[in-house]
């Protein structure tokens, strides 16, 4: 069986951070390796944003970058690469920041990852793609349905409890808002206490004792 | 480092028999995760030669992706119109597959690995890195880059089997002879691909290769 699509035929999803994700994986159920690739339509945008692979909704690969069309630049590791057409930026280290910037309208960047010395399993990340889309149009139950469906996949997840905390404080459920924070915070990530302090998702909570007392 | 960069044609590439040239991406970089490679067209023709991925080294779930220029993919019988941007996935080890390249400088990233399964580097990763070598008439540093893969993988009979091809063509005969022994030990049916493998020439004099 053989599958054949082009890039300007994939779905686009998002924008995330400005830039349309192209769920190459997915769209094939690619089950060896990972790959998407990152459009970012106006020169500025973060074709690829800021990240390292130790997040607790990474998957700690190794992630090869791949610069398809027009021109980016790669900040990795505190250094500034030039990226045309054909580069390939390899980025071994899981706890290596990097993120590129794309310098031409349509610059497409390809990222493959996976782990060393590990069968394929797909990113936590990946489990609650989309759940961004439900919760812009208001659609709490919509946004929690892919939550929780992704925490059954990684039970204990601290930032897809997270994530579910912010659902839930949007929609006004504070019992399981807190709830969910208590889980993120207590399970041994310091982001998620620091993200608590200032995700603005979890504004409904601050006027909470219990969100005072989390957050101690 | 904790990273590293490349453009595709300054990877290090070796011309293949139908030939396009080959980089090898994963080597370059040491992938280890899965794996990847390019192909790109010298001249129109050839860029990936019909395969499929039922060998013993094989198994992989493949993805082609048109960097650029642009080529027909010929899958399962049936052609592909493939420009830059094209994605090609076959998942079924058992489709065969082939492309052509209509232009010069089409560039073909090819991309693999088992589902289910940690990546394993490729026994003829390694056996095409070794070939290059001795085409530049360094058969010691091919029979070195094949000792890489045979301790990595000791017990396979395909690795030893390519491990005393190599060992033949530099001359180390009795490495080589105790090689394909214990390659034919493990997998019998390489005796009929010995047949006719040039490579053994040098040990086939030997009177106990027939006995082996």
């Amino acid at each position: 069986m053989s599958e054949v699509a082009h890039l300007d035929g994939l779905e686009r999803r998002g924008p995330f951070a400005g830039a349309w994700h192209l769920d190459v994986r997915n769209h094939f159920d690619i089950a060896s390796f990972g790959i998407g690739a990152y459009v970012a339509d106006e020169p500025g945008i973060d074709v690829i944003e800021e990240h390292d692979e130790t997040g607790s909704l990474s998957a700690r690969h190794e992630e090869l970058y791949v610069v398809l069309r027009g021109r980016a630049t790669f900040f990795v590791d505190g250094d500034e690469v030039e990226a045309l057409p054909g580069t390939l930026v390899f980025v071994g280290d899981p706890a290596t920041r990097r993120k590129a910037t794309a310098q031409e309208p349509g610059t497409t960047v390809l990222a493959i990852g996976g782990v060393r010395g590990e069968a394929f399993r797909p990113a936590p990340w990946e489990s609650i793609a989309g759940f961004e889309a439900p919760l812009a149009q208001g659609d709490h139950d919509g946004a929690r349905r892919i939550l929780q469906r992704g925490l059954e996949q990684y039970p204990g997840n601290v930032g897809i409890h997270f994530n579910l905390a912010c659902v839930e404080s949007l929609a006004g459920r504070k019992d399981a808002a807190l709830e969910h924070l208590r889980e993120a915070i207590t399970g041994g990530d310091d982001r998620m206490l620091r993200l608590a302090r200032t995700d603005d998702d979890l504004a409904p909570l601050r006027d909470d004792p219990r969100f005072e007392e989390l957050l101690r | 480092m904790s990273y590293a960069v490349a453009r595709i044609e300054d990877v290090e590439s070796l011309r293949t028999r139908h030939g396009y040239d080959w980089h090898s991406i994963r080597h370059h970089f040491d992938v280890r995760a899965f794996g990847v490679n390019a192909n790109v067209a010298v001249e129109p023709g050839v860029i990936v030669e019909e395969h499929d991925e039922m060998h013993p080294d094989g198994g992989q779930e493949e993805l082609y992706v048109v960097v650029s220029g642009h080529a027909t993919f010929t899958v399962e019988g049936e052609e592909v119109d493939a420009p830059a941007g094209t994605l090609v996935f076959v998942r079924d080890p058992a489709v065969k597959r082939a492309a052509v390249a209509r232009e010069a400088g089409t560039t073909l990233l090819c991309l693999g690995g088992r589902p289910g399964q940690p990546f394993r580097i490729s026994t003829w990763e390694y056996s095409r890195r070794a070939q290059a070598r001795v085409e530049a008439g360094d058969r010691d540093g091919a029979v070195a880059i094949m000792a890489e893969v045979l301790a990595d993988r000791p017990d396979d009979a395909r690795t030893l089997y390519d491990v005393a091809c190599f060992e033949s063509l530099a001359g180390r005969r009795e490495d080589a002879l105790e090689h394909i022994r214990e390659a034919f030990e493990r997998d019998p049916s390489l005796r009929e691909l010995a047949v006719d493998d040039t490579d053994l020439d040098a040990i086939r004099s030997d009177p106990s290769f027939s006995s082996r």
